[in-house]
């Protein structure tokens, strides 16, 4: 009987909100991004939300969090379930395929929750003003505020996703989540500093992490939403296309 | 002894420290790389090599590092099932605890050694041979002196993420949640040092976690420099308490 990729995704899925890791993981996502409504008086509530996003993404914490769906591969490492997969009559490119679109499945769940937390809170504590942000002059009007706030977390998941990407990449050719999620860190670490060198920018993986910064402006930069996005999709598939090029080839001995 | 040479090899034998190995030469390649591109007009070999070791501390990147190599020679114990055979060892449990710092140590010691000499190296390649720059490009004395206040200083800090993450490891038992666990608790911790003033910092080991501001002055500050390390290893004493204390309180079966 052929296994449908929905079955499939299910199926990871369930397995993967299931992990205690990730439990950990979005409890403390949450617990920092709650740190946004101490500090400086806030005017307006889309400011929490925004300040949550921005301390997530500009200390790189989030990378950190998000390289753990290295898991999704990596718990079948864990069990030694893999030759069990391979045994089963599943198409290669449907077991790794539904590991990626369960982890972008993942990072959509964990990012909205915060956003939805965050701004039910932020309206309940704050009035819904004009608001402003460092990077730009120009006020942004209440009314684009909710709109904005939603389109900057739903766009998010897309760096976070070629962060789960690259994560899961590197645990299926090392077969260790450990590497993948080290390895991951470090290359944004490195991506991060590299960024100092104009040349490379466009190309670098740090680069595309505050995609939310095009979107939350008075005038939305929707060029440069659009060129992030290209980038952003043509890494997903490239690292997609080595994994299972590495799933097909590999000797499973588990 | 016998455990520290056993600790020792197996962090030598690990893909993890080799991993921290390639990762701490491109690091330096790419931090001198990426300085190179910038205006690095009277920058010498001896400046791009605090350079390197500053960004290593102020990214928490040997952190990073001392978290995963001490995950994996504590909190592997635990995922594989080999403390039990430890415990049961004819050696006191603060001996076994001292033998992985030690050994984790070294470790850490040998990383930062590896930085110095690789952006050393690099840093004459690139820059050619030159004075020491404090902030405003002013020169500074003693450059030999001042290396060595921070890498001792940077070495002996590092103590303290080892026992803190050792504790985090005996707590969890397992190195992947250790990692995470860590990792987040010191961002959390220094996202929260924001709303705390630097009087009260100056009490944590916070303000410690790189002693260039002490080290880059005209003078350098001594008193910071000792007051700093001596509060590091009194924090990182009380998670080696905790360590054993738990350690002590563990099931064997």
């Amino acid at each position: 009987m052929k296994i449908s990729m929905v079955h499939l995704i299910r199926t990871e899925l369930h397995k993967t909100l299931k992990m205690q890791i990730v439990r950990i993981i979005f409890v403390f996502s949450l617990a920092f991004s709650l740190l946004s409504f101490l500090g400086d008086a806030r005017t307006s509530a889309f400011s929490i939300p925004l300040s949550s996003i921005s301390n997530l993404t500009q200390t790189l914490i989030i990378v950190a969090f998000i390289s753990f769906t290295a898991y999704i591969y990596g718990v079948e490492l864990q069990a030694n379930t893999l030759k069990i997969i391979r045994s089963k009559d599943i198409s290669c490119w449907k077991v790794i395929g539904a590991k990626y679109l369960t982890a972008f499945i993942v990072v959509l769940i964990f990012i909205m929750s915060i956003w939805l937390i965050d701004i039910i809170l932020a309206v309940t504590v704050f009035p819904m003003a004009d608001f402003t942000v460092k990077y730009d002059s120009n006020i942004i009007l209440a009314r684009d505020g909710m709109l904005f706030v939603l389109l900057a977390f739903l766009f998010e998941a897309m760096p976070l996703f070629l962060v789960s990407c690259i994560s899961l990449t590197i645990t299926i050719f090392s077969n260790s989540t450990v590497l993948g999620v080290i390895s991951t860190i470090f290359i944004f670490l490195m991506s991060k500093i590299l960024e100092s060198v104009h040349a490379l920018k466009f190309l670098l993986p740090s680069y595309h992490l505050l995609i939310w910064k095009d979107i939350i402006r008075a005038q939305p930069d929707w060029y440069q939403v659009a060129a992030k996005l290209v980038v952003i999709l043509i890494y997903c598939v490239i690292l997609y296309l080595l994994s299972l090029h590495r799933y097909n080839t590999m000797e499973v001995k588990h | 002894m016998k455990y520290l040479s056993v600790e020792l090899l197996k962090i030598s034998k690990s893909i993890e420290s080799k991993i921290s190995y390639l990762f701490t030469i491109v690091m330096v390649f790419i931090i001198i790389i990426s300085f190179k591109m910038g205006d690095t007009s009277g920058v010498s070999n001896i400046d791009s090599v605090f350079l390197t070791l500053g960004n290593f501390n102020r990214y928490i990147m040997i952190y990073f590092v001392m978290i995963l190599m001490t995950s994996l020679v504590v909190a592997n114990e635990f995922n594989y099932g080999t403390y039990r055979y430890l415990m049961m060892r004819p050696v006191s449990l603060k001996q076994l605890l001292i033998n992985k710092y030690i050994a984790l140590w070294i470790f850490a010691g040998i990383i930062l050694l590896l930085t110095s000499i690789v952006s050393f190296l690099v840093g004459t390649t690139l820059f050619g041979t030159g004075v020491l720059h404090g902030e405003n490009q002013i020169e500074l004395s003693q450059p030999l002196l001042r290396f060595i206040i921070f890498y001792i200083g940077t070495w002996i800090n590092t103590f303290f993420i080892i026992q803190l993450t050792t504790y985090i490891s005996i707590l969890l038992k397992n190195n992947i949640n250790t990692i995470v666990v860590t990792f987040s608790a010191i961002f959390v911790v220094l996202f929260l040092t924001r709303f705390v003033s630097d009087s009260i910092l100056d009490f944590t080991p916070i303000n410690y976690i790189t002693l260039k501001p002490y080290i880059f002055n005209a003078s350098i500050d001594w008193s910071h420099i000792i007051f700093g390390i001596l509060i590091t290893q009194i924090y990182g004493a009380f998670f080696s308490f905790l360590s054993l204390a738990k350690l002590k309180r563990e099931d064997v079966g």
